[in-house]
């Protein structure tokens, strides 16, 4: 039916004409940076997690980015634990020592999972996810579970049911959603990097409204196991991170097929670190014929300016690095977003269908069963994802079906097909992460499709399955030091090698730009 | 209609498998029934099905329901035995505490996902393949949705518009008591799903109990086109699935223990019309003579209203079979179809099998009832024989091992289904527990066949031979027991015996001549049992004859 | 900046889907017997939601076992039907020749060996169900027996 997605390696020279020598200086990667100071002795574990927590600490009443975190003296002591094993010549993980945030919809035993609702408030799941596992097991320190859009329905984190996360760079704007929270601590620098999840969009916008790295890699590429559903065809685990290669380093170690998700692919992943070299050692024209695809329906009415303008500064700066930039035309773009809508409602009517407060949840009394039901999830759920079951329940009706969740099956077929014959002609493809900077808070609130228009730039990229790399690009006005506008690169499926290496490269020669939020400008420095 | 026999030996020790079946040689007529869970309800069951016949049929009933057609289909649930359940690794064991086999997958917790288990396809195959159905090269999993609590994600994985396997055909041989007779009924689908958990509804009826250990567990639905009219057709239908799992070694098949579920769906017409009735479906039958039963009443109940001009009470409704009181009694009215939403799962891959793949298997498959059946049939076995021995496939398998020896066709199901077949059922052990092997048993035939033991002594040394092994050869010597066939050795013994019986001589030869037998008896004895029959009367009737 | 959001969704597009026919979107947020009297012009197409039913709420909520306030119910309705109007948008392509895709491409047989695996955490399931007692899960009296 559908032809298995094409690499197009051999469509682009050899990316080892971008170096002059073999570099020495260490690549801009505050992981790698953090290995080597701490096998250095330069740091411990201990020291570097103080400043985290420090920080964090600081920070949080202003931004409410955790929904929870254990106790200092719990995290520190993991330092420690890792201070002892360097001490003992122990080998180390790639993640050793990096102060990690884990979006509140991926399953942790040690720390409540609540998916940003009150029903599953205190919910502690037996089992951690995959991606945790993998965490955990490569050294990393989990500082905490961040905030999110309950159950990943939003797309400004207001709709978590317990706070609102603020976005580092104006705290009266929303950090996106739904993964708000992990991008905002990762733009605040209270972790090093963060884990989110994206379905439509849920890490690369909040990427852009807070100007940090954000990776949707491709469905099937990071096991969903321990996820949290919400649409299970297009949910994945995406990463955040302050530079590309951090956010890199971070997705390497959590991809990879798992047994317990059916859905999940079996190719290798290549370690990306290698490929972080620093700026010194690039040739001057480092992406020399690769052919980047300006999404036109993406610039045009309905997008802001300032988004538009730093979009096109960006694909300059990628013509400056040797970029054949050409425009290439998605005609079924606009018919993804409700294409996406109706499969998500549709998928997550059925998804969560399963709290109904028998097996986990608040215990509630009720004399029949229908009653507990009803009531169980009344009380539990919040309004959008009330009105999302609801559609989805009406979606997936008897009757319904055919010309609802079928067309956007079909939809998806077609949005598949138009990125296929695009990335075939282009290596990857350019469009904003999102129409507009990060909304005021309250701003969104009582419009849902006002709210679903913002994820157009993002949802057909869910629905072709496809990895994308949001990176910060450019300034709107707005805040103290304006808004963080970012840029969304599209690769062929399973390709996140290539989008990683070009946009190292964009990152690291892109000057003029400080992506560091005044909030911990001070600290941080640029 | 009476009862429904059926004949088969007990396959498994009545210890863990609670439903057995029995077959007892009297009088040339073998039969069989199906128990409960103790056999000591057998004969108050007994006692019941005889008495409920007798009371709802007589002569004129029998008539009407001749002006009608009964059009009958049914769904049987087959619960698989794999070690593992259908998308988790959990085992599964019937009768385990409660809660004790369960993981995230099969409780529906927040982030599970399922996994298919590979088994699963393969017992689909096998089926699908056995019920001569078409294979579907790619099928897919689907959410089928409604909420319980024995359904954790509040969906069930099944398959809906694309089944593995579809239009197929069981071919069925009816009891010769019923008249016999061969029967071809379709098969409309084979699909693969999940079963839900156990809902205990509590006596005080506050609350209910729930247990997950079952939750998850692979089973296969099996869709019969609606071809079967009585209810004797539907009861051999679900005793030849019965039958044909066991064979396949997918699923142990157990109605009682709920590995085979059959609902019955029944509507009636009069004989001739085109169109059909409104349907019924019938839940909660628990053996196959139930399920005969319980279309027989069901069928009485929708004539009755129709010669009554009463059939627009028929309804579309789920009925429940009472055991009790052997009828069917209205469960719930459907209001109208219940709309299960259903869509493609997406957290499980399509279901691709390749020509190879199906070839492996279908070339794996062992023979089947049918085959077998006719095979047997073609070796002059009479029907009754045939039924039994292709009941079991491990009892096949005996046989055709036996005969394959070289034994005789006819002695060898006669020691089968006779002898053996009551040890079985005394010991309650199955015909892969005795010590007995086919290769003895083979020789133990040729042994009598050739003379060198007698019938009887054959009988005794089977006992021996199942109970706790060993050869023929070696019993026959240890135990001395070659028949004498030397005319001259038996003379001597009835020269013996005749002098040491002088005065039921001389009354034999007054004209007791009933006394043959005593003297028989007493030759035999003092021959240790080993004397010929045939030759020890000949000589002895000789010898009481002789004047001197 | 909300206005020019919805833009997005108000813009006229052309579509070019496998065949060449050309369509343009009608607005999301007007449902007129105009639109009805277009769609019915258009006899040809496979598909039109205006045999549909619109969404009622307060049949959704049972089925989806959820209790809805009257507020709720008020509150909901405009903003559902707002919504599965605008899903209408894909009445207008034809779609005919299309395959309905489930999800991405997934590679390989997932699947996994009939090989028993014993969950290590049992206790921590068991601590998080609300009634437990006897072994068993308890649930309130169920009033329709399945």
């Amino acid at each position: 039916m559908l032809s298995s997605p094409r690499l197009l390696r051999h469509h682009l020279p050899p990316l080892q004409c971008c170096f002059t020598t073999a570099p020495t200086q260490p690549p801009s990667s505050q992981i790698l940076t953090i290995k080597k100071a701490l096998l250095s002795g330069e740091t411990t574990s201990v020291d570097l997690t103080s400043a985290f927590l420090r920080r964090l600490r600081r920070t949080e009443p202003h931004l409410k980015s955790f929904l929870y975190t254990p106790s200092d003296q719990t995290i520190l002591q993991q330092a420690q634990e890792l201070d002892n094993r360097i001490q003992n010549n122990e080998p180390l993980g790639p993640l050793a020592g990096v102060v990690v945030a884990v979006k509140d919809n991926i399953c942790t035993c040690d720390m409540p999972s609540t998916a940003g609702s009150r029903l599953l408030e205190n919910y502690r799941p037996p089992f951690d996810a995959t991606a945790v596992r993998k965490l955990k097991e490569k050294g990393a320190i989990i500082v905490g579970k961040t905030n999110m859009d309950e159950f990943g329905m939003g797309s400004t984190t207001e709709g978590s049911a317990f706070q609102v996360t603020a976005n580092p760079w104006d705290l009266s704007r929303v950090p996106g959603g739904s993964s708000g929270g992990s991008a905002a601590a990762v733009s605040a620098r209270q972790c090093v990097v963060s884990l989110g999840s994206d379905t439509g969009g849920s890490v690369r916008q909040p990427a852009s409204f807070c100007g940090v790295v954000g990776l949707k890699p491709t469905y099937g590429r990071v096991s969903r196991y321990g996820l949290v559903a919400y649409a299970s065809s297009l949910d994945v685990i995406g990463c955040f991170g302050s530079s590309v290669a951090d956010t890199g380093i971070l997705f390497h170690a959590i991809s990879g097929h798992d047994k317990f998700d059916a859905t999940s692919s079996k190719r290798d992943v290549p370690d990306p670190t290698s490929q972080f070299i620093a700026n010194d050692y690039l040739v001057s024209k480092p992406l020399k014929g690769l052919r980047v695809g300006v999404i036109r329906e993406t610039l045009q009415d309905g997008v802001d300016p300032a988004v538009v303008s730093s979009v096109n500064s960006a694909t300059s700066h990628l013509e400056d690095l040797g970029c054949v930039i050409s425009e290439v035309s998605l005609p079924s773009f606009a018919l993804g977003l409700p294409a996406y809508y109706i499969l998500a409602s549709s998928e997550s009517s059925s998804n969560l269908s399963r709290y109904d407060g028998v097996r986990y949840g608040k215990q509630l009394f009720a004399d029949e069963l229908n009653s507990l039901y009803r009531n169980f999830r009344a009380n539990g759920f919040g309004s959008e994802v009330k009105r999302r079951i609801l559609m989805g329940t009406y979606a997936l009706s008897a009757g319904y079906y055919d010309a609802y969740y079928k067309r956007a099956q079909q939809v998806r077929t077609i949005v598949q097909k138009s990125f296929r014959d695009a990335l075939d002609r282009n290596d990857i493809l350019i469009s904003p992460a999102a129409p507009s900077v990060a909304y005021e808070i309250g701003e969104k609130k009582d419009d849902p499709l006002a709210m679903y228009a913002g994820d157009i730039m993002t949802v057909n990229v869910n629905l072709a399955g496809l990895p994308a790399l949001v990176l910060p690009c450019g300034f709107a006005n707005g805040g103290s030091s304006g808004l963080p506008v970012g840029c969304q690169m599209i690769g062929g499926a399973f390709d996140e090698e290539k989008l990683l290496k070009i946009g190292h490269i964009f990152e690291q020669t892109l000057e003029g730009y400080n992506f560091v939020p005044p909030l911990v400008a001070d600290e941080v420095g640029c | 209609m009476a009862l429904t026999f059926f004949r088969g030996v007990q396959t498994r020790p009545l210890l863990s498998y609670p439903s057995i079946y029995f077959a007892l040689r009297k009088h040339n007529v073998s039969y069989c029934n199906m128990q409960n869970t103790q056999l000591e309800t057998t004969e108050r069951q007994e006692g019941q099905l005889k008495g409920s016949t007798r009371e709802i049929h007589s002569k004129p009933h029998d008539k009407l329901l001749k002006d009608f057609e009964a059009v009958i289909g049914i769904e049987t649930h087959v619960q698989l035995s794999t070690q593992t359940k259908a998308f988790c690794s959990c085992p599964y064991n019937y009768g385990a505490a409660p809660n004790t086999s369960i993981c995230p997958v099969c409780m529906g917790l927040p982030g599970a996902l399922p996994v298919l288990n590979s088994k699963v396809i393969e017992a689909a195959v096998k089926v699908g393949l056995a019920l001569n159905c078409s294979l579907s090269l790619d099928s897919k999993f689907d959410r089928k949705q409604y909420f319980y609590p024995d359904l954790p994600k509040g969906y069930q994985i099944s398959q809906f518009d694309v089944p593995i396997a579809s239009s197929g055909s069981l071919d069925v041989d009816l009891p010769v008591e019923y008249g016999g007779g061969h029967r071809r009924f379709g098969i409309t689908r084979v699909h693969m799903e999940e079963d839900a958990g156990k809902l205990l509804h509590t006596g005080s009826g506050n609350y209910s109990q729930v247990d997950l250990n079952r939750a998850g567990v692979p089973l296969l639905e099996i869709v019969s086109e609606p071809d079967m009219r009585t209810g004797i057709e539907a009861a051999e239908y679900a005793a030849e699935i019965q039958r044909l799992v066991r064979y396949l070694d997918v699923s142990n098949g157990n109605m009682q223990e709920g590995s085979l579920r059959c609902d019955v769906n029944i509507s009636v017409r009069p004989t001739g019309q085109q169109e059909f009735g409104t349907k019924v479906e019938i839940k909660n039958l628990n053996s196959f003579s139930s399920v005969s039963r319980a279309i027989d009443y069901e069928i009485s109940r929708q004539v009755d209203l129709h010669t009554q001009g009463l059939a627009d009470q028929i309804v579309q409704e789920t009925r429940l079979w009472e055991e009790g009181s052997q009828k069917t009694i209205t469960m719930r009215k459907k209001e109208g179809l219940a709309d299960y939403r259903y869509f493609p799962e997406p957290d499980l891959p399509g279901v691709t099998l390749s020509e190879e793949y199906i070839n492996s298997i279908g070339s794996s498959l062992p023979e089947l009832p049918e085959t077998k059946r006719r095979r047997y049939e073609n070796m002059g076995l009479s029907m009754q024989d045939v039924l039994f021995l292709a009941n079991d496939i491990t009892v096949a398998k005996f046989f055709d091992a036996t005969i394959a020896g070289g034994a005789d066709v006819k002695l060898a199901a006669n020691w089968i289904m006779g002898d053996i077949a009551a040890y079985m059922k005394n010991a309650k052990v199955s015909i892969s527990d005795i010590k007995l092997s086919s290769e003895e048993l083979c020789e133990l035939i040729a042994s009598i066949k050739g003379g060198t033991i007698s019938g009887k002594m054959g009988k005794e040394i089977l006992f021996e031979l199942m109970a706790k092994g060993g050869t023929v050869k070696g019993l026959i010597k240890d135990k001395d027991l070659v028949q004498i066939v030397d005319p001259v050795e038996i003379e001597k013994i009835v020269d013996k015996v005749l002098a040491d019986n002088p005065k039921q001589l001389e009354q034999y030869r007054g004209g007791k001549t009933k006394l043959q037998g005593f003297f028989a008896g007493q030759v035999m004895k003092e021959s240790k049992g080993k004397a010929n029959p045939k030759l020890l009367n000949q000589i002895l009737l000789q010898k009481l004859n002789a004047t001197s | 900046m909300a206005n020019r959001a919805l833009n997005l969704l108000r813009a006229s597009t052309t579509v070019v889907p496998i065949t060449t026919r050309r369509s343009s979107f009608l607005s999301p947020n007007i449902w007129s017997p105009r639109t009805v009297e277009v769609k019915q012009r258009r006899s040809k197409r496979s598909y039109s939601t205006s045999s549909l039913e619109p969404p009622d709420v307060s049949r959704l909520a049972e089925t989806a076992r959820i209790s809805l306030s009257p507020e709720e119910v008020e509150e909901f309705g405009p903003k559902i039907r707002q919504v599965i109007d605008w899903f209408g948008k894909l009445q207008d392509v034809d779609l005919q020749s299309v395959e309905p895709a489930i999800r991405a491409d997934t590679e390989g047989d997932n699947i996994r060996d009939d090989i028993p695996e014993t969950f290590p955490n049992r206790e921590a399931i068991i601590a998080t169900i609300p009634n437990f007692e006897d072994s068993y899960i308890k649930v309130p009296k169920v009033l329709n027996k399945e």
